[in-house]
């Protein structure tokens, strides 16, 4: 007896402070309810704040509530069917187990050993345009109504609720272990955005959103197209004038002219546009590397910044998909700004006022993002045939095998990933071999599904003899641990640091150990035994870099053994970035000085190892 | 025994009436005068060089960035350089590819002998990039393309 008491006071109270935060806008809130709106989006589109101590009353809402509350009986004509949702949230507030899914779908997919979740929810945008019509229909200010987001956290999307069923701390989405992207289907948007969409500016599309710097590049290069078009348009004209005029004159003389005048022009015009960019970049070279080297790492910053926002918006577009494909999507602020400025009635002319009942169709869909895994580790190569990547020509395929392929389908295997990326400090031709301690690498594994903190050494056993098994013994990896995104940086930067190699040199004349070390300590008297070097870019570099002079140093060289008087096998030890086969060879005059003008005669590279990289 | 050199393993050599002309696979060319050129047939000295071609400076030649632009472009039979010689004969050097000047040799400015006793190492005259030859196949392909582009 006692507890059917207190809940009936508990009822009541619920229902009298209902009443109590109702009175300022009663009747509004009446009609709004009549036709068909639930009660919290009553509460939204007036303005007020809904009392959360009284939520859980508006799932069994019977018609003496309606009495208490209003003091009449409910017109049966407005009333809407079962089957019909809520005109202004269309049943998004009404969600139910939400933790049930989410959890059947951690489930299914496989994932294991997570820290952290973090949630990001997107609303289908006729929501927007429904409470606007809605405020419009009732004669209140549309900047009033209280955005349905700020519901959803208190009602469906609690916080302390989700955590104890997932057993996990709630995290913001960009830090989140596994980031879980939240969103509606409802069928009829597009139909019905479908008049104000050309209202728009198509500059503020989520989808096609691009950065300042890229729309600007696109711009310079649709007017360089189209100046490039317009020049070979007049420098057309102009010779047709001219074969016009010298026709009806002596040819042979003429023709010799025309070819001097048009290789005028064009180097005229060449050197033009060469003094104009000239003008910015007219600096010693000394003070450009500083300046450029603060550039550079801006732009390696805005660059990765540009590639996260591009993996994003790819992931963001396999979400849409599912939802709408020819769907385009616009945030909330820009509607809302732009249906400020519509009036009533040009609004009445595009979409319905009161807008219309729906049936309740719309179904929830969870899409999950898991950060992705930072490995580490070094490689070796044992063979004189195998590239770094895999290589393509026209299209097609030159050989079967990588380093990178072997290394990678290992361990994405182990922690069940997608896809992955493969980052090297520094590269080694195809022909030279890859010993001692190793290159360190760092592995991404996107999309990982098993969450690991340490590599035990059983597993670390297991990957290196899968990697043997599957190369026939030619790369293996050593060193393997998991690291931070931040260790991705420093060791593509490391390339600056020294590198030792050991080579096998062949001279057409007969080497003499005691010149050589005469000679390099003429050499070497100021720089306490360092050789410096100038390099051009060598030839069989030159298509892809720039024409450069690069100055370079060599620590240290030492002669290991001579097998002949024309085989000698050398130890160096290098600046990073030195390009070892042309400092011995010499490369038509290049480099100075070279290893054939110290010995005096011709002197060719036959093989190359690595031996160290620091 | 004795291992090729790297241009002998590498480069394609053509010879085209005594000029050779070394092309790496990267469409990057050498040009030089070969062992049948009278300069060093008949052992002469070269007295001086002259750069300047139909009021064209060759060593005026600035090329930027990774497509190598400003370069000084070349037809075939193009002069890129005259040799004077010490029995008052001048012999002119010729391009006989396509394509853009990149460099000329900077240890022949000052010391002249390189060409004849170097010829096919240090003693090299020029680099040139080749422009790739299109078939007419595809040079309407592309014409296609960008009228569709401008649409």
């Amino acid at each position: 007896m006692g507890n059917q008491v207190h809940k009936t006071d508990e009822k009541l109270s619920a229902l009298e402070i209902n009443i109590k935060s109702i009175e300022p806008q009663k009747e509004k809130f009446k009609t709004l309810f009549d036709l068909g709106c639930c009660f919290l989006c009553c509460y939204r589109i007036v303005g007020i704040i809904p009392p959360f101590e009284a939520l859980p009353i508006f799932k069994d809402f019977t018609e003496t509530h309606y009495q208490q509350i209003f003091g009449e009986t409910r017109n049966s004509k407005l009333t809407t069917t079962s089957n019909s949702c809520c005109l202004a949230c269309l049943n998004l507030l009404k969600t139910e187990n939400l933790e049930k899914s989410l959890l059947q779908l951690i489930k299914k997919k496989g994932y294991q050993n997570i820290d952290s979740f973090g949630l990001s929810i997107t609303i289908p945008p006729s929501i927007i345009l429904r409470e606007h019509c809605l405020s419009l229909y009732v004669s209140l200010e549309p900047s009033n109504i209280i955005p349905i987001k700020k519901i959803l956290k208190f009602t469906v999307f609690q916080k302390s609720k989700l955590e104890s069923a997932l057993k996990v701390p709630q995290v913001e989405f960009d830090q989140a272990c596994l980031s879980l992207k939240i969103g509606w289907n409802y069928p009829n948007d597009s139909q019905e955005m479908s008049k104000i969409e050309t209202l728009l500016p198509s500059s503020k599309l989520k989808r096609k959103r691009k950065s300042f710097k890229t729309r600007l590049r696109l711009q310079a290069k649709e007017n360089k197209i189209l100046n490039q078009k317009l020049f070979k348009q007049q420098l057309k004209e102009k010779d047709t004038e001219k074969e016009i005029e010298k026709e009806n004159e002596n040819k042979k003389e003429n023709e010799n002219e025309k070819e001097k005048e048009k290789g005028k022009e064009k180097e005229k015009e060449e050197e033009e546009k060469e003094k104009d960019k000239d003008k910015d970049k007219d600096k010693e070279e000394e003070k450009e590397k500083e300046n450029m080297e603060i550039e550079n790492e801006k732009k390696e910053n805005e660059k990765e910044k540009e590639k996260e926002r591009e993996k994003q918006i790819k992931l963001e577009d396999d979400f849409l998909g599912n939802i709408d494909p020819e769907k385009q999507l616009y945030g909330s602020s820009c509607i809302q700004n732009t249906l400020k400025g519509i009036t009533k009635n040009e609004l009445g002319q595009l979409c319905p006022i009161p807008p219309q009942p729906v049936k309740d169709e719309t179904n929830i869909i969870i899409f999950p993002i898991s950060k992705p895994i930072y490995i580490f580790g070094r490689y070796l190569k044992m063979s004189r045939n195998i590239p770094n990547a895999p290589w393509y020509i026209k299209g097609e395929r030159k050989g079967n095998y990588s380093v990178e392929e072997f290394v990678s389908k290992q361990l994405t295997n182990l922690f069940s990933g997608t896809h992955s990326g493969f980052v090297s400090s520094g590269r080694e031709d195809i022909d030279v071999r890859m010993l001692g301690t190793g290159r360190p690498f760092i592995l991404e594994i996107i999309g990982p599904k098993i969450y690991k903190k340490l590599i035990s050494l059983e597993e670390q056993k297991q990957i290196i003899d899968q990697i043997l098994q599957n190369s026939e013994g030619l790369v293996t990896v050593k060193d393997l641990g998991i690291v931070d995104k931040s260790h991705r940086k420093k060791t593509i930067k490391g390339e600056g640091k020294s590198k030792g190699y050991r080579c096998v040199v062949w001279c057409k004349c007969n080497f003499n150990k005691q010149l050589f070390t005469q000679k390099l300590q003429q050499l070497t008297k100021n720089t306490n035994g360092t050789l410096l070097l100038k390099q051009k870019t060598p030839v069989r570099v030159l298509h892809r870099r720039n024409l450069t002079v690069r100055q370079r140093a060599i620590y240290e060289i030492k002669i290991v053994e001579q097998i002949n008087d024309n085989f000698v096998v050398i130890d160096l030890i290098t600046q990073g970035g030195t390009y070892v086969k042309e400092f011995i060879c010499g490369d038509f005059g290049r480099t100075n000085p070279s290893f054939s003008q110290i010995v005096g005669c011709k002197s060719e590279i036959v093989q190359l190892d690595v031996i160290s990289v620091n | 025994m004795e291992p090729k050199s790297t241009a002998e393993r590498i480069y394609k050599k053509e010879i085209y009436d005594q000029q050779y002309v070394l092309i790496h696979p990267n469409n990057i060319a050498l040009i030089g005068i070969t062992e049948e050129h009278p300069i060093i047939k008949e052992n002469l000295e070269i007295n001086s060089i002259s750069f300047e071609v139909n009021g064209i400076n060759r060593l005026k030649n600035n090329v930027k960035g990774i497509k190598k632009k400003g370069g000084q472009f070349f037809q075939v039979n193009d002069t890129i350089c005259e040799l004077k010689c010490s029995n008052q004969k001048t012999y002119k050097i010729i391009s006989p590819i396509k394509g853009k000047l990149i460099e000329i040799n900077e240890l022949i400015i000052s010391n002249h002998n390189l060409i004849k006793q170097d010829n096919y190492d240090t003693g090299f005259i020029s680099i040139v990039q080749k422009t790739m030859e299109i078939s007419t196949k595809r040079r309407r392909k592309n014409k296609k393309n960008q009228k569709q582009t401008k649409n």
